[in-house]
């Protein structure tokens, strides 16, 4: 079996302040494998959105290791960081992040405009994508005329159309409503159990938390608790 | 990725913000046409002194009584010590170099043929003003000897004055009364059209100087001379010993300052020249000032921009674009927005200033150093401020691109 997706190994972050140091991140120890559906909760300031940019390559972690399918990527350069994001990383915003005016398929299909894809491949992954999360019949409109529900359906679908091995969400469903959560969260859910892709969520809600098979909980910027759905429960190490 | 697909990213990012698009392209747009159309303005008035002159030929010779500085200011001494008729008459017998020379006395008078009425400008000249001046008659003669020596009431009319006595009808050999004594016309000037100021020439009546002098006026006094001298080169010399002649006539001691002005064509040009550096430098700065309030209004909305802007490149930097394009279709966006809008630009100054012309019988000239010049200056704020914050934005941490507010 090749090595797991994601290994972390004693990742700090640390903003100057002042004369020291604030560290977001105090030395994450942890182990993503492919298909998994990880929850990473915890109060606010806890670092998990930190953690998650870290794991998407948005930012660049200050100490220790990041393997990501095997190959350290800690120390990369920012265009092969760009690369690595356009082939392996899907990212779900709270904010959906949709560009204005411009229409639903294009939108999804930007992602595609920075790679080496023909026309036609991008337009066949666009309705692949579109299709997957049942957006076809809106792919002319602008996002200002969808609903909030909608506009995440689309940018799911647009995390997906680079057939990422992992979708980052970050509290993908804090501008949503519970019954549009629930419906984000199984689209989420369906995308991991069928097409076995690995989704790493952040969420400060237990009943969004419930969609997915293991839960970390950060503070001040460590671990402290992990749970599995198969009942295992760990502390931090 | 290649070009053409970057260049398709900016295109759309244009077309997506067409406001912006429209407004940013409106400053360019409308600082490129102010200064084309303006200082065309400047620059065809100049041009068409400059041909007006040069075709009056080169060695042709003012001679004015009173001392002129500069342009028309008129020094202190002279005005009793006019030229006189012997004046004219030793210039023409003394100095070899001219070859022609004639009086000119100008007066204003009113001119009535029938139920018609006109006033115009009565020029007092002799037989060889229309050579000196290469003017045409389109019809009858020119005076003869004895009309001078005879101060003969005889006239030669502009086409404007004829048209507008004789409303088309026949002019030769009719008999008009200017200022109340009766004049023959004996001929009709040929059309020149309006001068570079906006003048008419053909609104003026040839008349014998003397003639002005004894029945019009009586008057002694020869306010301007116009000599032709035999060549452009002797023009120099001509000039130079007119001034000598004159000094002695009027008895002028070694200290004492000229009461007359001797000038020859290109000095002539040269103060036209400086009036009308002066009106396009004017005019061009009033443009400038045009370029620069568009080009303020050009920084304002990339700047409003930049908020949405830079959350626009976060996503980009999110989904997989690394800064270098995301630069580079900036610099597209901007180049294409800029020189678009430099082109309509300079259509739209070529436009006007034709237009200008047509409409206020102006002449223009566009002068392509007016369009190089606002072209560039905009094009360059254009490209800034279009340029420069992406430039920023993209050099940012993508989290803090998508975070901006
Ligand atoms: N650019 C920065 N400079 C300094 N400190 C920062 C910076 N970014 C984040 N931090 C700090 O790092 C800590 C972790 O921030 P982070 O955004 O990861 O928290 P979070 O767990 O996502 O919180 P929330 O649930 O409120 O989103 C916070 O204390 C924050 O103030
Ligand atoms: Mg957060």
């Amino acid at each position: 079996m090749d090595s797991p997706l994601i290994q972390l190994f004693g990742i700090e972050k640390s903003y100057p302040a002042g004369e020291d140091a604030f560290f977001a991140l105090k030395g994450i120890d942890l182990i993503i494998t492919r298909a998994d559906f990880v929850a990473v909760m915890g109060p606010s300031g806890s670092g998990k959105s930190t953690l998650l940019n870290i794991l998407g390559l948005l930012d660049f972690p200050t100490g220790g290791r990041y393997l990501l399918e095997g190959a350290d990527v800690s120390a990369l350069r920012k265009k092969e960081q760009a690369l690595l994001r356009s082939r392996k990383i899907g990212f779900v915003f709270q904010s959906f992040n949709l560009l204005a005016r411009t229409s639903v398929e294009e939108n999804v299909e930007l992602p595609l405009l920075y790679t080496a894809l023909s026309r036609q491949e991008r337009a066949h992954r666009v309705d692949w994508a579109l299709q997957l999360m049942g957006m076809q019949d809106k792919r002319r409109n602008w996002p200002s005329q969808l609903s909030g529900g909608q506009q995440q359906r689309v940018a799911i679908a647009r995390a997906l159309v680079n057939h990422p091995s992992i979708i980052l969400a970050d509290e993908p469903t804090g501008n949503l409503d519970s019954k549009t959560s629930a419906e984000i969260m199984n689209f989420l859910q369906k995308l991991n159990e069928e097409r076995a892709i690995t989704v790493v969520l952040v969420t400060h809600e237990h009943d969004i938390a419930a969609y997915s098979k293991r839960w970390i909980v950060l503070s001040d910027g460590l671990i402290v608790e992990q749970f599995s759905r198969n009942g295992s429960s760990e502390a931090a190490p | 990725m290649n070009a053409w697909m970057l260049l398709r990213i900016a295109l759309k990012a244009l077309v997506r913000n067409k406001v912006r698009t429209l407004l940013t392209m409106l400053g360019i747009i409308i600082g490129v046409a102010a200064v084309i159309a303006m200082v065309s303005l400047g620059e065809g008035a100049r041009r068409q002194v400059q041909n007006e002159i040069s075709s009056m030929g080169t060695n042709i010779l003012f001679v004015q009584s009173g001392s002129f500085r500069g342009f028309g200011v008129h020094g202190g001494a002279g005005t009793s010590a006019s030229l006189t008729e012997e004046d004219y008459l030793a210039i023409l017998r003394e100095i070899a170099a001219v070859k022609a020379a004639t009086p000119d006395v100008n007066t204003r008078g009113q001119v009535v043929f029938g139920n018609q009425n006109w006033n115009t400008q009565l020029e007092g000249v002799n037989e060889y003003f229309l050579t000196i001046r290469s003017w045409m008659i389109s019809a009858g003669e020119n005076f003869n000897e004895s009309h001078i020596q005879n101060a003969s009431r005889v006239c030669i009319l502009g086409k404007t004055v004829a048209d507008n006595l004789f409303q088309g009808g026949e002019s030769l050999g009719q008999s008009i009364r200017i200022r109340n004594l009766p004049f023959q016309v004996i001929g009709v000037l040929q059309s020149k059209g309006q001068n570079a100021f906006g003048r008419d020439q053909d609104d003026l009546i040839l008349v014998p100087y003397t003639t002005v002098m004894k029945k019009l006026q009586q008057t002694r006094n020869i306010p301007s001379i116009l000599v032709s001298a035999i060549s452009a080169e002797a023009a120099y010399t001509a000039e130079a010993e007119i001034r000598e002649l004159l000094r002695q006539r009027l008895r002028l001691g070694d200290e004492e300052e000229d009461t007359f002005t001797v000038r020859n064509l290109s000095e002539v040009a040269g103060a036209a020249e400086e009036t009308n550096r002066i009106m396009t430098l004017l005019l061009g700065s009033i443009a400038a000032v045009s370029l620069l309030v568009g080009g303020i209004g050009i920084m304002n909305i990339m700047l409003v921009a930049v908020t949405e802007r830079t959350r626009e490149i976060g996503l980009r930097l999110a989904i997989g674009a690394h800064a270098v394009l995301i630069r580079i279709q900036f610099l597209l966006e901007a180049v294409v927005l800029s020189l678009t809008g430099g082109a309509i630009g300079i259509a739209l100054g070529i436009g006007a200033s034709h237009l200008i012309s047509r409409i206020l019988q102006w002449p223009t000239a566009v002068s392509p150093a007016s369009v190089l010049l606002s072209v560039l200056t905009s094009v360059a704020i254009g490209i800034f401020f279009g340029f420069y914050p992406a430039h920023k934005a993209s050099s940012l941490n993508p989290i803090e691109a998508l975070r901006h507010e």
